[in-house]
């Protein structure tokens, strides 16, 4: 229903473009939710890591500031911080002024929440939320209909050598509703897509890579991972993820030994949301780092 | 629908030769989101512009396969242009069925309605000239009318925020602007404003710069940002002084990549920056417009207070 709903949105003349546009926001049968009614937020998922060789920094920029440069848009902000199997391990809530960007480094978060002791994760998935600021509310009373906002941050990775990689959002989970305290869930259930990444593979190029997954739904959901070379060769592997969890697929030489190492090509199977596409964490024998969807 | 063949597909990209960058882009004949589209050859072509926006040709880059992907060496592939500085290319990929079937891939076609070819992007990837086994890449398209005028609606403008302006004793970062379209009539220069700010949001400078038609303009953050203010952000525990850019421009819609450098290092990261109204999900794109070019406005006059300080 929802691809038909987007290619006719695509076709259409402009004012039932934009009456499509509203059914697809609003109604609950589109997404299997509650309509998306008065005012809210809506928040992704991303993935962290702090191993003690790579460390993670959220960027907590207020972007409502963004959108109303001349409003007081002081506000709240609220880290969560789940393990690999999606349970919370850590959060913390900070102050963001006007135009303000707060750096967050997770394992000062870690050792705040949990302490220095060992057994935190080394990685896992973390949500971010920015209250909207009383003013910004104030200003869009005069908008017609439901208005949210897609928290659509960018993630930094830094080395020991302090070199920074960025990734950003691609997808959605979680729907905070000005006047509710209960989060929906923006996928209520995983919907099983596949998806072929376009970037061309040479496995020889990395000292490991990462491919990573995250489930966004409220169920457990199997994903798989096939790798394939030019002579139709391929491995395989599959995972079982948590709501809210993480999973890495390590490729390297060795996993990818006996395929043609220099023209690979990736397939994800039983991706849990639309858009869930792999961050691609790579790692080079020089301690580089770079980061992508894919 | 109705494009002409060469645009349905197409990523700009920015050859830097001043940053001591080689580009390569890795084009897949592949539906991305899978079973749209079953896999078929697609001919890819190189459109070059001279560091001045000049059209200087079109390459044909053969046909990639089915199920397949191939990594384009594209530095290698313009060098007989003899460019020495920085310039615009343009990645196209045209489906041999519907090139096949309409012939002329310049010539606007009528596509049956709900030709969907969206999320089919290139990957683009930077790898220093000559050294280091380390590259940064990411994936990104434009739509197959891009800074084109329609009718009725207002000219296209652009608003830019990043948190990922870094700098440090061995990491730079550089802002590349590119300013293209799939009108090969786009004759409009690019004004991009922008200013700078710290983590805790106290300006520290702001610019202008002109973006030709075609063409593109690199931002070296660490000539931009005064040297008092690296040192004062700069973080004790990784070195890194960060800080947060906000852009306008009210001409034309320009393309942003974000190139996190550390040559000492050996690494580099690249990003492009979301579309400002992807932030904002409103039942009607009136709404969402208005609050956009409402911002831009407002920019435009705290950027100018910015800059006069």
């Amino acid at each position: 229903m929802s691809s038909m709903l987007s290619v006719l949105r695509r076709a259409a003349p402009r004012p039932v473009k934009t009456a499509l546009k509203s059914l697809m926001l609003g109604t609950s049968w589109y997404r299997g939710l509650p309509p998306l009614v008065g005012r809210g937020t809506v928040q992704d998922l991303y993935y962290w890591v702090s191993d003690g060789v790579t460390e993670t920094n959220v960027l907590l920029n207020n972007f409502y500031s963004v959108f109303f440069p001349a409003l007081e848009t002081a506000t709240k902000g609220s880290l969560t911080v789940n393990d690999p199997r999606g349970r919370r391990v850590a959060a913390t809530t900070v102050a963001v002024g006007h135009l303000e960007c707060i750096k967050l480094t997770l394992s000062q978060v870690l050792r705040d929440s949990v302490g220095p002791q060992g057994g935190t994760p080394q990685f896992g998935s973390l949500l971010i939320s920015l209250t909207i600021p009383p003013a910004v509310l104030d200003e869009l009373a005069g908008v017609e209909g439901a208005f949210y906002f897609w928290h659509r941050f960018y993630i930094e990775y830094v080395t020991a050598r302090s070199q920074p990689a960025f990734v950003h959002c691609v997808d959605k989970a979680l729907i905070l509703r000005h006047g509710h305290h209960r989060p929906l869930r923006w996928y209520p259930r995983p919907r099983r897509r596949d998806w072929a990444p376009e970037m061309p593979l040479n496995i020889e190029e990395y000292r490991r890579l990462y491919v990573i997954l995250m489930n966004r739904t409220s169920r457990a959901s199997t994903v798989a991972l096939v790798v394939e070379d030019s002579g139709g060769l391929s491995r395989e592997a599959s995972a079982t993820i948590p709501p809210n969890g993480v999973h890495r697929f390590e490729l390297n030489r060795s996993v990818l030994k006996g395929l043609s190492p220099r023209a690979l090509r990736m397939r994800v199977s039983g991706l849990p949301t639309t858009w869930a596409r792999p961050v691609l964490f790579k790692e080079f024998e020089n301690g580089a780092i770079s980061v992508m969807h894919c | 629908m109705r494009v002409a063949l060469v645009n349905l597909i197409s990523t700009p990209a920015a050859v830097l030769p001043r940053l001591g960058l080689d580009l390569s882009i890795g084009l897949s004949s592949e539906d991305p989101v899978v079973g749209r589209h079953p896999s078929e050859p697609y001919d890819v072509y190189l459109s070059v512009y001279a560091p001045d926006g000049a059209f200087a040709g079109r390459l044909e880059l053969g046909r990639i396969a089915p199920h397949r992907r191939e990594l384009f060496g594209v530095s290698a592939l313009v060098r007989p242009f003899r460019f020495d500085d920085n310039h615009l290319v343009v990645v196209q990929r045209v489906p041999a069925s519907l090139a096949d079937r309409y012939g002329a891939i310049d010539t606007p076609v009528d596509l049956p309605a709900g030709t969907d070819y969206l999320m089919f992007r290139a990957y683009v990837q930077y790898g220093y000239t000559g050294g280091g086994d380390a590259h940064g890449g990411v994936i990104y398209e434009i739509p197959e009318r891009f800074n084109e005028p329609v009718p009725g609606k207002l000219p296209p403008a652009v608003l830019t925020f990043t948190t990922k302006i870094v700098i440090s004793v061995n990491v730079d970062t550089h802002v590349v602007l590119l300013n293209c379209s799939t009108n090969p009539g786009h004759r409009t220069t690019a004004d991009y404003a922008f200013a700078i700010y710290t983590g805790v949001g106290v300006p520290v400078a702001a610019g202008r710069c002109a973006v030709p038609p075609f063409g593109l303009r690199v931002l070296d953050l660490r000539d931009v940002i005064p040297d008092g203010a690296v040192v004062k952000a700069r973080d004790v525990h990784d070195g890194l002084s960060h800080f947060c850019l906000y852009g306008i421009c009210e001409d034309a819609t320009v393309a942003i990549i974000v190139l996190n450098l550390a040559p000492a290092l050996g690494g580099l990261s690249v990003e492009h920056t979301h579309p400002t109204q992807a932030y904002l999900m409103a039942e009607t794109s009136e709404a969402q417009q208005r609050i956009k070019r409402n911002a831009i406005t407002a920019w435009r006059r705290v950027i100018a207070s910015v800059a006069a300080q």
